[in-house]
């Protein structure tokens, strides 16, 4: 056996994570990852009014409340029979609350969840700007939590990493923008109170359009220029990172921001499955299944639709977090996924936007499958939808529907699809006497971190992990990079939690 | 120049109650983790994990080390886990309900932010499944004497957390209600205020989503609820759930979720605006 590396709690995640490694000849031959917090979200559903899922599972996530609130909301509309006549200003909208939050995503992440991982924050020089300044301030009164401790792999020179980091500090206020522009048409952030099943609340007039188009113009600004600029510089400097964090090159999304063309809904991030970064088919939801081999429950693969199995704490096993498995394959999830899915279906602006960018990074679109692919899929959602929030916003119609009446039926069951920013979010919710019989969620961070499957296949972060080169032992900043490249959120993976203490302690590094 | 040190300890939650911070717009965040907050006072924030640099035990040991050496306030945000001794939450090797403890004992007051630690919130719904528990009941059961302060929303208004904080940072003198929350921000009803309160007088109930009007009808808690949303907005300003037209669903109360819930049926009113 090699040694263990634990790391518990990776931090600049949402939620609480513990990843362990096993390490041979300084290469990660073995990698485990368990969620620490079980709340247990679906339970609490249970005999509610179906409509109170919508408030409820947002509530799953604070970073990504959205996509919760999307696929249960388009879940009640499904099992309500009422999915075709959602008015399309309502989609409109509702688009502009969702693209909001994962414009707000992309900066979050890419900045303050791991950039810290690049830029060094007490290498400045006074009076470059008045962000350094207040940085230059920070340091000279020899305080530096919560940017101490750390790890180490700094190579930045002076003055990208200044820019880098004064972008930082702007990029707080502007992903506050982001969530400004989604409170426009949600009511507020986090939390939104705009979506719900028949449409949304508010009707929306001119000055909220001026007003949304001013927030764009900010964001779209620092997107298209500083968050460019900084990600091209850190690919220039951490080079490797397209090689390394590689997961199977499979891909799942069940596409996202649907809208009515010519009488058909349709969405703009477009649905599908890709093999292998090259065989591509069309999504076929009853192919999803969830494996619980290494999962403390009874049974060895069930059904999100039907199956609810119950605990088994004697069982072999590793984690609460179930496997779901398309096809009996893994799959990753999240940005790479919507961008390849849309690529291979030729879908315009994804297609220009891609191959542009990819030109500007000078690589292929295999390398997206990778920590730095991961950063730039990011990037180039953002940029994207910035400019489709700008053409959705004029596509409103003032005078026309936002909501519509509807009841409830006895007994009905629906499937609500969405993406969070970290990908795919299945809703399943069963119906009885007007009442919640039934709610499974697959969240998008059980899919990337995910147990070993009944084939014995890792979860995709799991993939990732393994094989990859740790230079320095005490200080391994490659599976931090890694683990974050995925934005792992484990409020979401609501199923996990981490029942068995490990024994041995004998060959553990605590890092 | 004094330093305030906060350890900000994330139980079971969602992570919103620190997203909800990051929008401040008043006092920004920026100010919060590099300035100083009232001249010749700063805060120093030990552990915050979703912001921090460092990870896995370096971290849980400098929370650990520095919560024996210095003077410290204590934020928890999102709820205590207690059944099967707490196993359902658990960081750095230990339990929620272990770490709470320890550091309620040592530090100088608690503050609770968001409906979670504050009472309970979402997870504490019926069933409960995993036993949760508010900060405040767990001390008083281990018999842990600390000041207690609750900002319950979910999430809280980022003002409120701050607010709150930098009032005692000033050594304002801070007065708070039966249920410790500060009456600066949480001293009259949304009823109270809110801008739709003419339609409620005048009987114009909204009784679908395309209607204007009173939303009681349409399940809004407003008559029941203490948080100042009507006058302070959202984001900055921006907006906020009545003006929405959402209904409000009471998120700083006790009540919430279950004496809630239907979010959107009528809760009757026995007392109004007092």
């Amino acid at each position: 056996m090699g040694k263990k590396i634990i790391i518990d709690p990776v931090t600049r995640i949402e939620g609480h994570l513990k990843v362990e490694v096993e390490i041979e000849n300084k290469k990660v031959v073995d990698a485990k990852c368990r969620g620490m917090l079980y709340r247990g979200i679906e339970k609490i559903l249970i005999g509610r009014d179906p409509r109170d899922a919508t408030q409820i599972t947002q509530r799953i996530c604070g970073v990504c409340p959205i996509a919760h609130a999307s696929a249960s909301t388009l879940a009640c509309e499904s099992a309500f029979g009422i999915t075709e006549k959602i008015p399309q200003n309502a989609l409109l909208v509702r688009n502009l609350i969702h693209a909001s939050n994962h414009i707000h995503n992309s900066i979050l992440h890419f900045y303050h969840l791991c950039l810290l991982d690049f830029i060094d924050v007490s290498k400045v020089k006074r009076n470059i700007s008045s962000e350094i300044d207040l940085i230059c301030k920070f340091l000279e009164r020899d305080n530096y939590s919560p940017f101490i401790p750390r790890d180490n792999d700094f190579r930045l020179p002076e003055d990208v990493n200044l820019r880098c980091l004064h972008n930082y500090i702007k990029g707080l206020e502007i992903r506050r923008y982001a969530h400004q522009l989604l409170s426009i048409f949600g009511g507020k952030m986090p939390h939104q109170c705009g979506i719900i099943p028949g449409g949304v609340t508010q009707k929306v007039d001119a000055g909220k359009i001026e007003n949304a188009i001013g927030k764009l113009k900010d964001i779209k600004e620092f997107v298209e220029l500083y968050y460019f600029r900084d990600l091209k510089d850190i690919a220039k400097f951490y080079p490797e990172y397209f090689e390394i964090g590689s997961s199977y090159g499979n891909y799942l999304t069940y596409g996202v921001f649907p809208l009515k063309e010519n009488g058909e809904i349709k969405r703009f991030q477009p649905s599908g499955v890709v093999y292998n970064m090259e065989k591509f088919e069309e999504l076929n939801p009853d192919k999803i299944t969830e494996h619980i081999v290494n999962s403390w429950y009874k049974g060895e693969i069930v059904n999100p639709k039907f199956d609810s199995p119950e605990c088994d704490i004697e069982k072999e096993g590793y984690s609460w977090i179930k496997s779901p498995r398309y096809d009996n394959n893994v799959f990753e999830v999240g940005p790479v996924a919507r961008l390849i899915v849309a690529y291979m279906k030729n879908k315009q602006p994804w297609k220009e936007e891609i191959d542009n960018i990819l030109g500007e990074f000078n690589i292929d679109i295999s390398k997206l499958n990778s920590v730095l692919g991961r950063h730039i899929a990011r990037f180039i959602e953002a940029k994207v939808l910035i400019n489709e929030c700008l053409n959705w916003i004029l596509k409103i119609k003032p005078g026309d529907d936002f909501y519509i009446d509807f009841e409830i039926p006895e007994n009905s069951e629906g499937i609500g699809f969405s993406e969070g920013a970290r990908g795919a979010v299945g809703h399943w919710i069963g119906i009885k006497n007007k009442k919640i019989s039934n709610y499974q969620v697959i969240s998008p961070t059980t899919w990337n971190a995910s147990p070993k499957d009944k084939n014995g296949n890792h979860g995709a972060i799991e993939k990732a992990l393994i094989g990859t080169e740790i230079k320095d032992e005490e200080n391994p900043v490659e599976i931090l990079r890694i683990v974050r490249s995925f934005d792992p959120c484990l409020a979401c993976a609501v199923q996990i939690i981490d029942k068995k203490r490990l024994k041995k302690k004998d060959f553990f590094i605590w890092v | 120049m004094e330093k305030i040190n906060v350890i900000w300890f994330q139980a079971g939650g969602c992570t919103g109650c620190t997203i909800s911070l990051l929008n401040s717009s008043s006092l920004k965040i920026k100010n919060l983790l590099l300035d100083e907050i009232v001249p010749g006072k700063i805060i120093s924030l030990i552990f915050q994990p979703t912001i921090m640099a460092g990870s896995g035990e370096k971290v849980i040991e400098v929370m650990m080390e520095e919560s024996y050496k210095k003077d410290f306030i204590l934020v928890v945000e999102g709820v205590i886990p207690t059944k099967d001794n707490g196993i359902y939450g658990r960081v750095g090797e230990k339990t929620f309900l272990e770490i709470l403890c320890d550091l309620a004992e040592k530090s100088n007051g608690i503050i609770c932010i968001g409906s979670c630690s504050s009472f309970g919130g979402i997870p504490k719904g019926s069933p409960n499944p995993t036993g949760c528990k508010s900060v405040k009941e767990i001390i008083d059961e281990k018999g842990i004497e600390k000041k207690v302060i609750n900002i319950p929303g979910c999430p809280p208004h980022p003002d409120w957390f701050l607010g709150t904080i930098t009032k005692i940072i000033a050594n304002l003198p801070l007065e708070l209600d039966e249920l410790n929350r500060p009456l600066d921000f949480y001293g009259k009803l949304i009823h109270e205020n809110c801008p739709r309160r003419p339609y409620f007088d005048k009987g114009k109930f909204a009784k679908s989503f395309s209607e204007e009007g009173c939303l009681y009808l349409l399940g809004c808690k407003g008559p029941f609820t203490y948080a100042d949303c009507p006058i302070r907005e959202w984001n900055g300003g921006i907006n906020w759930c009545i003006k929405n037209n959402s209904p409000c669903f009471g998120c700083t109360e006790t009540e919430f979720i279950d004496g809630n819930s239907p979010l959107f049926k009528r809760k009757e009113i026995e007392k109004i605006g007092e």
